[in-house]
């Protein structure tokens, strides 16, 4: 029960560090990145690759990872992140080129499904079909834990890196680079007559979204030690997604519960409907039900999310002092950012 | 040369069935103006309608009509329940779009736990083989390009000539102009989506058809193929939609000879990603918008 436990608090941790990654995008700049699966991959792969040794330990396949470096599990990691990075500023300056949300929306969820198909088919890059395996958990043969021991260690790790994402992103938010990104969401014509650079604002914060999903992926694969193209489609951004909208958006305390109730509570609660007379294997088809039905409903009666982002509006009575500190505030936004 | 011909012959039967399904899309884009990432499963259910027939051993005559039918009632009830709704609350393109996203998806989660995960399928016969000028079809491709034809002339007579046409170009145009001349909106937007739900769930069937093997998310995954092909030729545009999809479909066919077949929809991209870059307003430009963006 306790190991049980302790592993869907990892992959809770995990999946939070993915949702606060989409958040960056959908919650601060409102665009809707439905790319950003193929972003977790791409951190999960290219982690695999660095990790591994070239070769792939099962006889009669005749092809290798590429790179195969055999880094260390931070390097690794720290790896994967740059390249997410890379990807998406490049998928970022195709797809964020034209300005109309929605096209946004179809180019990225077309990427994502090519990227899938395309690596798929290709076995000399990440093993094709098969993908890669064999990753080995970090600190293991270092540590001499014993399996339960580890299992907490790996999930204090998880947390130690939940928390870091969370204050750099924190911080990120609140410096005039991120208040620039919510005046481009809330108004990107009057965010681009004070001077904003709309296409270099949005696809900065796209390259963080994906730095951070690549990072997240790479963790990700570090505790599931597997990777191949069954265990990402583009209904995994969804439920990622729907995390964020049912926590939060914009808010990261909000996206952390959402991330937990849509990812972790749903799922685990639709294993026991064998105990309920249905069949098991229907268990994902369900728990992806609940997930999109929990978003339709929770957009219809609470469009915020349950922990609502806190804004400034300008209907609230300020003090004058409190107004004239609001106005300075706004000024050095200006100048700062 | 022999093999480009049969891949153009190829081409023309998958761009009718492209042609079909992004005139669909096309048509309810235009009176609603957002992008319904649930097109595909109005495909899907289309397809699982015609098979249930077929497999009741319907003719193919009533796998067609039970596959628009039920298309049909998905894409109305796609809009009291979702877009109507939420219209009214006065939500952002965005959020429409993670809601029809998360309609697809209780779809397809519905369709699996009815008749599972797995491929199944369809009961067909491909027919002879003839030869028609330079190509090679078999009866299956031929029957499937006479209907396509057949609804794309109907619905062009349709749009063009009837009274529910033009009341249906006028909600397109400007919705409350169109209100104001007293046209009930509502209604026509309603009918829009049964239409499009018919026209959508017809290609499904014919998809499955073509293909033989199919699964719940075959629509999804055909919608790449839809969405290259309607920006392509300018979103929201009946004749721009036709046009892109027989450049889309004739391009993965005669494509699929020069890389290997399974990066077909690759090829589909590359035109996708061309296409915005040369002329992201689409071959023909919705009216208003080529010189705004």
């Amino acid at each position: 029960m306790i190991s049980y436990i302790t592993s869907v608090a990892t992959i809770g941790a995990i999946t939070a560090i993915l949702c606060l990654g989409v958040n960056v995008s959908w919650g601060w700049v409102g665009q809707l990145d439905l790319a950003y699966y193929a972003y977790v991959a791409v951190g999960a792969y290219s982690a695999s690759v660095l990790e591994l040794p070239r070769n792939i330990p099962q006889p009669g396949l005749n092809y290798s990872y590429i790179l195969g470096l055999h880094w260390p599990f931070l390097l690794g990691v720290a790896g994967a992140a740059v390249v997410g990075g890379i990807v998406s500023a490049i998928v970022g300056t195709i797809a964020l080129r034209r300005v109309r949300s929605d096209y946004i929306a179809i180019i990225t969820a077309v990427t994502a499904l090519m990227a899938a198909a395309f690596l798929g088919q290709s076995p000399y890059l990440f093993g094709g079909q098969i993908g890669t395996y064999g990753i080995p958990l970090p600190f293991q043969s270092s540590l001499n834990l014993g399996t339960q021991g580890y299992n907490f260690f790996f999930l204090g790790l998880m947390l130690v890196f939940l928390a870091l994402t969370y204050a750099v992103l924190q911080l990120l938010f609140k410096s005039p680079f991120g208040r620039s990104l919510r005046a481009v969401r809330e108004g990107d014509v009057a965010a681009s007559a004070f001077g904003r650079n709309l296409f270099s604002v949005r696809l900065r914060a796209y390259i963080v979204g994906g730095t951070v999903g690549a990072f997240g992926g790479a963790l990700f694969v570090n505790y599931i030690s597997a990777w191949n193209p069954s265990s990402w489609n583009i209904f995994e951004v969804v439920l990622i997604l729907s995390g964020v909208v049912v926590g939060g958006r914009a808010n990261s305390i909000g996206v952390i519960i959402g991330s937990v109730l849509v990812l972790s509570i749903i799922p685990e609660v639709t294993r026991l409907i064998s105990v309920f007379g249905g069949s098991a294997a229907d268990g994902p088809a369900v728990a992806a039900l609940l997930a999109a039905l929990l978003i339709i409903v929770i957009l219809r009666f609470r469009p915020a999310g349950l922990v609502p982002e806190r804004k400034l509006t300008s209907s609230e009575p300020q003090a004058p002092s409190a107004a004239a500190a609001n106005a300075n505030a706004s000024l050095s936004t200006r100048v700062g950012a | 040369m022999h093999q480009i011909l049969l891949a153009l012959g190829f081409g023309l039967v998958t761009a009718a069935i492209v042609a079909l399904s992004t005139v669909a899309l096309s048509l309810q884009f235009s009176v609603t103006r957002t992008i319904n990432f649930a097109h595909g499963e109005l495909m899907t259910v289309g397809a699982y309608a015609g098979y249930v027939v077929a497999r009741a051993h319907g003719n193919v005559v009533f796998q067609g009509l039970a596959a628009m039918g039920v298309g049909a009632l998905l894409a109305w009830l796609l809009n009291r329940s979702l877009f109507r709704t939420f219209r009214r609350l006065g939500v952002s393109v965005l959020i429409l779009l993670i809601l029809t996203i998360a309609g697809s998806q209780v779809i397809q989660a519905a369709l699996q736990i009815a008749f599972g995960a797995t491929t199944v399928n369809y009961p067909r016969g491909a027919g002879a083989s003839h030869q028609v000028g330079p190509f090679e079809w078999t009866s299956t491709d031929i029957f499937t390009m006479l209907v396509a034809l057949g609804v794309l002339i109907a619905l062009h007579f349709m749009i063009q000539r009837s009274k529910f046409g033009k009341a249906q170009r006028a909600v397109a145009d400007d919705i409350l102009l169109a209100r104001t001349t007293g046209i009930r909106a509502e209604r026509i937007i309603d009918i829009t989506w049964i239409l499009d739900g018919a026209i959508a769930g017809l290609a499904g069937m014919l998809l499955v058809f073509q293909v033989g093997s199919f699964n719940p998310t075959v629509g999804f995954t055909f919608l790449l193929v839809i969405f290259a092909a309607a920006v392509v030729g300018g979103i929201g545009q009946m004749y721009g939609a036709m046009i892109g999809a027989l450049i889309i479909g004739v391009v993965m066919e005669v494509g699929a000879i020069y890389v290997s077949p399974d990066y077909k929809q690759s090829v589909a991209f590359i035109v996708l990603v061309l296409v915005l870059f040369i002329r992201p307003q689409g071959i023909i430009p919705a009216r208003g918008e080529a010189t705004v963006l």
